[in-house]
C-alpha cells in the first residue's frame, strides 16, 4: 500500500490535471510525452523480448560468456567490451530513471511557476486597482461620500463579501461605526476601543487576520452575532494617530482564507486612505464648528465683528443690525456711533489696544434711520508675537429692551421714594408742630387729624403697592368666595357718603333683582370697586351725578360707573390703565394720585378672569365697567 | 430780617401747610402757590426775598419752574432753595447748574431745622448746597 502511494505521488505532479487558475504548462506536456514515450520504449523492448524469448535467452547467454570468457583470460577486447556493454546499460537505466526525475521535478517547477506567475499578474491588476482607487478616494472631500468610496474599493479590492469602516472617536476613546456594507452592521454604533477585532488592531496598531470569525475570543457583543466567517482588519493611521480600522470580511461558509498579501494589499490601501479621511473630517468640523459659531453669534449677541486693525475692513457675523450693512470699514462704524459717546469709546478702545485694559462698552449706534439703538459691545484684542494688535474681535448686543427696563426700574424707585417720603414728612412735621402746640388742644388738634390722614394715604399707598407686586407676579392668593356684587357696592357707596355729600353729588346704585354671586377674592374685588367709584367721586365736580349699573349677562356678570366728570381726553383712554398712568387733565384737578388705582383694577379683574373697559368723553364724562365670569 | 417774605411753591397741602405754619410762627410772611406757574406769577407780583421751591411738581416742574425764575430778569436776583425728597446726587447737581442757592431734603430736616436753614440763607452765610 505504501509502495503504491509512493508511486502515486511520485507521478501526481505529472499527471494531474490542471485547473481553470493554473492551467497545464507547456512544459508538463513535454515531460508528459517523454514519460510515454521512455515507459512506451521499455515496454516495447519488453515485449519484442517476450515475442523472441531466444533473443533475450541468446543476449544473456553471449553475456555470460563474455564474463567468464573475460575473467578467464579472453581477449582483452572482450572485457573493454562487456565493460562497455554494462556501462552502458547502466547509463541508459540511470537516463532513464534521471529522465523521470528530471520530468517531475520539471513539472513541479512549471506549476510552481504558473501560479507564481499568476499571482504576480494578480497582484499588478491589484496594484493598478489601488492606484485608480486611490486617485478617485482623494478627489472626495466629503466624510460620507468619501468613506463609501472607500468602502466600496477595498470590498473590490479584495474581492470580498463585506467591508466596514470604523472611525476612532479621541474624545471618547471609542470606535463607531460608520459605513458598512456587506453583513449589516448598525451604523453609528459605538465600540469600545478594546474589544472585538477593531480592539486588536487599535492596540497592535497592525493588521489583523481572523479566518475563523466565530472561534476568535474576544469578539464584540455587537458584532460577534453576525455571519461573518473570515475577517482582515487593518488600521488607518496618518501622522502617527490611529483614525480609524478598514475591515474586508467574508461571510456564510465560504472556504476562502485571508492572507498575509491581503493584510498587505489592504494596508497600503488604509495609509492613502487615512489621509483622506483626516482631510474629510477637519473639513467636516470646521464646517460645522462655522456653523456653530455663526449660530451661536446670532443667539448671544446679535453681531460678531472681526476688524482687520491693518487695514480698515471689518467681517460679521450672525448679521442683525443695520451696521452690518452700513460700516464696511472700521471708519465707517466708528462714524455710526453717537456723537456724544464717540469720544468715550474711542478712547476706550485705544486704552484696550495699548494696555491691554478689558474693553467693555455702551454706546448707541445708529440704525440707518435717523435714530440710534443702545448697545452693549465687548472686544477682545488678537496679537502676534510681539504684542502688537493685529484683529479686533467683538461681540455687540442690542440692549435697548435692557436699557428700557432699567430706565422703568430707576423710574419705579424714584416715584416710590418720594410717594413714600411725602407723607413721611407731612406725619414728621405735623407731630413737630402739635408738638409744639402744647398750649392749643384746637391747634394741636388739627395738626394730629392731618398726621393721621397722612398716615392712612401712606398705608394705602403701600398696601397698593404690595397687591400690586403680588398680582404682577402672580403670587397672590385668592381666597374665593360667591360674593354679592351688589351688596358690596352698597357698602361701599355708604363709606364714600360723607364726601359725596360734602360735594353734592348723586350718586344711585342700579342692580338687577336676581343677580347670580360671583366667584371672586372679597377683598381685592371690593378695593377695585373702592377705586373705581372714588375716581368717579374725585373727578365729578360738585352738583355732578354718578350713576352705578349692575346687570346679568348670560355667562358674565356686568358692572358700570357712570360720571359726569372731567372725563377723559381720547388719546389718553388707551394708556389709562398703565402703571402709574394719570391723564393731563386728572393731573390738574388732585396732585395726589399715583396712577395706580386704576392699574390695579386691572389687575385684580383680570386675575378674576374679567375684563375692564372705559368710554369717555372729555368734560363731559366717563363711564368704567368690568365683567366678570359667573 | 424778621420781615422778610418767603414765597413757598409746594404741591402736597400737608407739606405746604406745615411749612407755613412753622415759618410763620418764626416770625416770617409767608406766600404759598400751589404750582410752578402759579409760583413764578407770585415771584413777579409779590417779590420774596427767598423761594422755597418743591422739585416733583405736576405741570411745571421744579427745575423748569427754576429754570424760569433764573432766566427773568426780575425774579434772577432772588435766592431760591430747593426742597425736595430726592437725594439723587443727579438732582442735586443739576439744581446747583440752574443756579439754586441750596438744594434741601425735606424728610431728613424737621421744621426748626428747615427754619434755621431758611434764616441763614436770608443772611447769607449759608454754603450754597446744603443737607443738613
Amino acid at each position: 500500500m505504501i509502495a503504491f502511494s509512493k508511486i502515486r505521488s511520485t507521478f501526481h505532479p505529472l499527471l494531474s490535471p490542471g485547473t481553470k487558475e493554473s492551467p497545464v504548462p507547456p512544459i508538463l506536456k513535454l515531460c508528459r510525452a517523454y514519460c510515454v514515450l521512455a515507459v512506451g520504449a521499455a515496454l516495447l523492448i519488453s515485449l519484442i523480448f517476450y515475442v523472441n524469448s531466444s533473443l533475450w535467452e541468446e543476449i544473456v547467454r553471449r553475456q555470460s560468456e563474455l564474463f567468464r570468457k573475460g575473467f578467464s583470460g579472453a581477449a582483452p577486447i572482450s572485457h573493454l567490451n562487456l565493460f562497455l556493454n554494462w556501462l552502458g546499460l547502466l547509463m541508459l537505466a540511470g537516463a532513464i530513471f534521471y529522465g523521470f526525475k528530471i520530468a517531475r521535478q520539471a513539472s513541479i517547477d512549471a506549476r510552481q511557476n504558473a501560479r507564481l506567475l499568476e499571482e504576480a499578474n494578480q497582484r499588478s491588476n491589484e496594484i493598478a486597482e489601488l492606484y485608480d482607487t486611490l486617485q478617485r478616494v482623494s478627489e472626495k472631500h466629503e466624510l460620507r461620500t468619501l468613506l463609501q468610496s472607500i468602502l466600496e474599493r477595498a470590498k473590490r479590492l479584495l474581492s470580498a463579501a463585506g467591508c466596514a469602516i470604523f472611525l476612532y472617536d479621541k474624545e471618547h476613546d471609542d470606535f463607531q461605526i460608520a459605513v458598512e456594507m456587506g453583513v449589516g452592521m448598525p451604523i453609528g454604533t459605538h465600540l469600545s476601543r478594546t474589544e472585538g477585532l477593531g480592539g486588536r488592531v487599535a492596540a497592535t496598531l497592525a493588521p489583523v487576520i481572523v479566518n475563523d470569525y466565530h472561534s476568535f475570543p474576544s469578539r464584540s457583543k455587537v458584532l460577534g452575532q453576525l455571519p461573518i466567517r473570515a475577517a482582515v482588519c487593518v488600521p488607518m493611521i496618518r501622522g502617527g494617530e490611529l483614525i480609524g480600522v478598514l475591515g474586508v470580511h467574508e461571510v456564510g461558509d465560504t472556504p476562502r482564507k485571508f492572507t498575509d498579501a491581503d493584510a498587505r494589499l489592504l494596508s497600503l490601501f488604509a495609509d492613502n486612505a487615512a489621509g483622506a479621511v483626516h482631510t474629510a473630517r477637519l473639513l467636516d468640523a470646521l464646517q460645522s464648528s462655522e456653523e456653530r459659531f455663526r449660530i451661536a453669534a446670532e443667539c448671544a449677541s446679535d453681531i460678531v465683528y472681526d476688524w482687520d486693525l491693518s487695514g480698515d475692513h471689518v467681517d460679521y457675523f450672525g448679521v442683525r443690525m443695520e451696521v452690518t450693512r452700513l460700516a464696511r470699514t472700521r471708519s465707517q462704524y466708528l462714524s455710526l456711533i453717537h456723537p456724544d459717546d464717540r469720544p468715550r469709546v474711542e478712547q476706550a478702545l485705544g486704552e484696550h489696544l495699548h494696555t491691554g485694559k478689558p474693553f467693555s462698552e455702551e454706546y448707541r449706534i445708529g440704525d440707518g434711520r435717523g435714530s440710534y439703538i443702545a448697545v452693549s459691545d465687548r472686544a477682545t484684542a488678537l496679537r502676534n508675537q510681539k504684542g502688537t494688535p493685529i484683529r479686533l474681535i467683538g461681540a455687540v448686543s442690542d440692549i435697548t429692551e435692557r436699557k428700557h427696563a432699567e430706565q422703568m426700574k430707576s423710574d419705579f424707585v424714584s416715584f416710590v421714594t418720594h410717594q413714600l417720603r411725602t407723607p413721611l414728612s407731612g406725619i414728621k412735621w405735623m407731630l413737630e408742630l402739635a408738638n409744639d402746640a402744647m398750649d392749643s388742644p384746637e391747634e394741636r388738634q388739627s395738626y394730629i387729624q392731618d398726621a393721621r390722614t397722612s398716615t392712612d394715604r401712606l398705608i394705602n399707598l403701600v398696601n397698593d403697592l404690595l397687591n400690586i407686586s403680588r398680582l404682577e407676579r402672580g403670587r397672590l392668593e385668592l381666597t374665593l368666595r360667591d360674593l354679592d356684587l351688589a351688596g358690596m357696592t352698597r357698602d361701599i357707596v355708604a363709606e364714600m357718603a360723607p364726601l359725596t355729600a360734602a360735594k353734592n353729588l348723586a350718586l344711585s346704585i342700579d342692580a338687577a333683582a336676581d343677580l347670580p354671586r360671583v366667584q371672586g377674592d372679597s377683598q381685592l374685588l371690593r378695593q377695585a370697586i373702592l377705586n373705581l367709584v372714588s375716581n368717579a367721586v374725585k373727578y365729578t365736580p360738585s352738583g355732578g351725578t354718578i350713576q352705578i349699573q349692575i346687570a346679568h349677562d348670560g355667562d358674565r356678570v356686568l358692572w358700570s360707573v357712570k360720571d359726569t366728570g372731567i372725563g377723559i381726553p381720547r388719546d389718553e383712554i388707551g394708556k389709562l390703565f398703565g402703571k402709574f398712568y394719570r391723564a393731563g387733565n386728572a393731573l390738574a384737578v388732585e396732585t395726589e394720585g399715583t396712577g395706580l388705582g386704576l392699574y390695579l383694577v386691572r389687575l385684580i379683574v383680570e386675575r378674576l378672569g374679567g375684563r375692564v373697559w372705559c368710554q369717555s368723553t372729555e368734560g363731559a364724562g366717563s363711564k368704567f365697567h368690568f365683567a366678570l365670569p359667573v | 430780617m424778621t420781615n422778610a417774605r418767603i414765597l413757598l411753591i409746594e404741591d402736597d397741602k400737608f407739606l405746604r401747610k406745615a411749612c407755613e405754619v412753622s415759618l410763620k410762627k418764626r416770625g416770617l410772611t409767608v406766600i404759598t402757590a400751589i404750582d410752578g406757574e402759579e409760583g413764578l406769577r407770585l415771584a413777579h407780583t409779590d417779590t420774596p426775598d427767598l423761594i422755597l421751591l418743591d422739585m416733583l411738581m405736576p405741570k411745571l416742574s421744579g427745575f423748569d419752574t427754576l429754570d424760569a425764575l433764573k432766566k427773568d430778569e426780575q425774579t434772577r436776583g432772588i435766592p431760591v432753595v430747593m426742597i425736595s425728597n430726592s437725594s439723587v446726587d443727579t438732582d442735586i447737581q443739576r439744581a446747583k447748574e440752574l443756579g439754586a442757592a441750596g438744594y434741601l431734603v425735606k424728610a431728613s430736616l424737621s421744621l426748626q431745622e428747615l427754619g434755621n436753614h431758611v434764616f441763614s440763607y436770608l443772611e447769607g452765610t449759608a454754603q450754597t448746597t446744603e443737607n443738613s
